[in-house]
């Protein structure tokens, strides 16, 4: 019976641990891919500054790349409607349909996947100055995000993780 | 070959429906009349034809999302990689149409550098007349090719012979196959598109595209040796001297010119001493008179004299 007792604790002990650790990777996953879409972002800014390629290479590019997974898969499904032969959609809408079609991919919070959305405004058909001032406005914005993403993550890594130890061991306790 | 779908994938549905149905119905102009679609903001598009004819298309107002999906088209998304095109006044599209923009001009120590807001938008559509160079290939090219010039006033088909006279010697067609290079400074004679021709210029055939004329031509000469070198719309005296100094290379040259007869282009401060031996030696006349490209007059120069 006491095996069967301290197995039991084990195993609670055990999954609340792995319970915050979850929480942590999910919180530490989302800031790996803002950062990801942030150096798109940047290079994109860079690109139209330098009149380098054209926006759907830039985009193919980025879905080869060395990218989490769902950042690839988004840029993959931009360009790939973006190349399509026939009834062609404008900038913004194909954007936000990536946006929501590839959003599950990835770790994003619902107000990621709206704010990542807002990138579908940029004025493709206007100047580069506007075109820059655009992507640098949303780059500053991300950057904002991600570092109230990254003190949020730090501070609550902690309380996750004893949350999870003190909840396993208050269950031990009722258990034996 | 150009057909509708180049022309209609840049357009909006609501608009690509209805030039769809205006050019494809049987009884209407058809799409080898159709000459360019003219968009401008909160006003009807106009489709105009060869025969001076319009159709103006009164119940759809272009807004400013049109005008903004037909940029998003012609310039892939990426209107930012376009900067020299747009700052010219147009961007040249698969078949060799030519898309003209106009909007607010971006301007630098007293230059214009770009537009932005574009909200005047002429699809000019790209149809290459093939053989209508056949009646003067003899004519320039019997003995070996002779430097020739054509000359016309605007839109009586000038680029358009030019083109076809490329064609013939680059393929050798009615003549001895040469080596051409086209200084294509303005996109019209190739109608180059991310670097690919779109109209048929021969197996033989280099071409400089956006290029500056009297750099281009020089430049071509030394790096692809070419034995015909061609050029539209030769006017400044940096032209002029590059074309003499080609010539005197030994490269022939193929040109055309804006005027209005023989005698308007030997009277020309700028072309003075340009015509005979060592220089033009047949000239081509063209005129509107039967249609856009009619050849009006043929003439030999002999030592400056006609």
């Amino acid at each position: 019976m006491d095996i069967i007792k301290i197995t039991g604790a084990a195993v609670v002990l055990m999954s609340s641990f792995m319970l915050g650790m979850y929480f942590v990777v999910v919180n530490k996953t989302r800031i790996k891919n803002l950062a990801d879409i942030d150096e798109t972002w940047r290079t994109i800014s860079a690109e139209i500054r330098f009149q380098s390629g054209s926006l759907p290479e830039i985009f193919k590019r980025f879905a080869s790349h060395e990218y989490s997974f769902g950042i690839k898969a988004l840029y993959k499904d931009v360009y790939e409607n973006m190349v399509v032969d026939s009834e062609k959609a404008a900038f913004d809408i194909i954007w936000r349909e990536s946006v929501r079609n590839n959003a599950s991919k990835s770790c994003f919070l619902r107000e990621d996947e709206e704010f990542l959305m807002q990138f579908g405004n940029m004025p493709v058909h206007l100047d580069i100055q506007t075109q820059t001032d655009f992507v640098n406005h949303m780059i500053s914005m991300l950057d904002d995000r991600i570092k109230k993403a990254q003190d949020k993550t730090d501070s609550q890594c902690r309380i996750y993780r004893c949350m999870g130890i003190a909840a396993g061991v208050f269950l031990v306790l009722v258990l034996i | 070959m150009s057909d509708l779908k180049e022309i209609t994938c840049l357009l909006p549905e609501r608009l690509k429906r209805i030039v769809e149905t205006e050019v494809m119905v049987p009884g209407k102009n058809g799409f080898c009349k159709l000459s360019e679609i003219r968009i401008r903001i909160n006003r009807p598009a106009i489709l105009m034809y060869n025969n001076n004819e319009e159709k103006v298309i009164e119940n759809i107002k272009i807004t400013s999302d049109d005008i903004a999906y037909i940029i998003q088209m012609v310039t892939r998304y990426s209107m930012y990689a376009y900067q020299d095109s747009i700052r010219q006044g147009y961007v040249t599209v698969k078949g060799g149409h030519r898309i003209g923009v106009a909007g607010q001009a971006i301007t630098r120590d007293g230059h214009i550098c770009g537009q932005k807001y574009i909200s005047y938008i002429n699809i000019r559509v790209a149809h290459e007349v093939v053989g209508c160079a056949d009646e003067i290939i003899d004519f320039i090219c019997s003995g070996g090719f002779k430097n020739t010039l054509v000359v016309s006033p605007p839109g009586c088909g000038k680029t358009t012979i030019l083109r076809d006279i490329i064609r013939h010697i680059s393929y050798g067609i009615g003549c001895v196959p040469l080596k051409v290079a086209i200084v294509d400074e303005r996109s019209e004679i190739a109608s180059s598109h991310v670097g690919i021709p779109q109209n048929d210029i021969g197996i033989r055939t280099d071409v400089l595209d956006m290029g500056l004329k009297s750099e281009g031509m020089i430049m071509l000469v030394r790096s692809m040796s070419p034995q015909v070198v061609a050029v539209d719309e030769i006017g400044s005296m940096e032209d002029v001297m590059a074309i003499k100094q080609i010539i005197n290379c030994g490269c022939h040259i193929l040109a055309s010119i804006h005027g209005y007869g023989i005698a308007d282009c030997m009277n020309r401060r700028e072309l003075a001493g340009m015509f005979g031996a060592n220089g033009f030696e047949r000239i081509v006349v063209l005129s509107d008179k039967n249609g856009a490209g009619t050849i009006e007059e043929m003439r030999a120069v002999k030592n400056g004299g006609l």
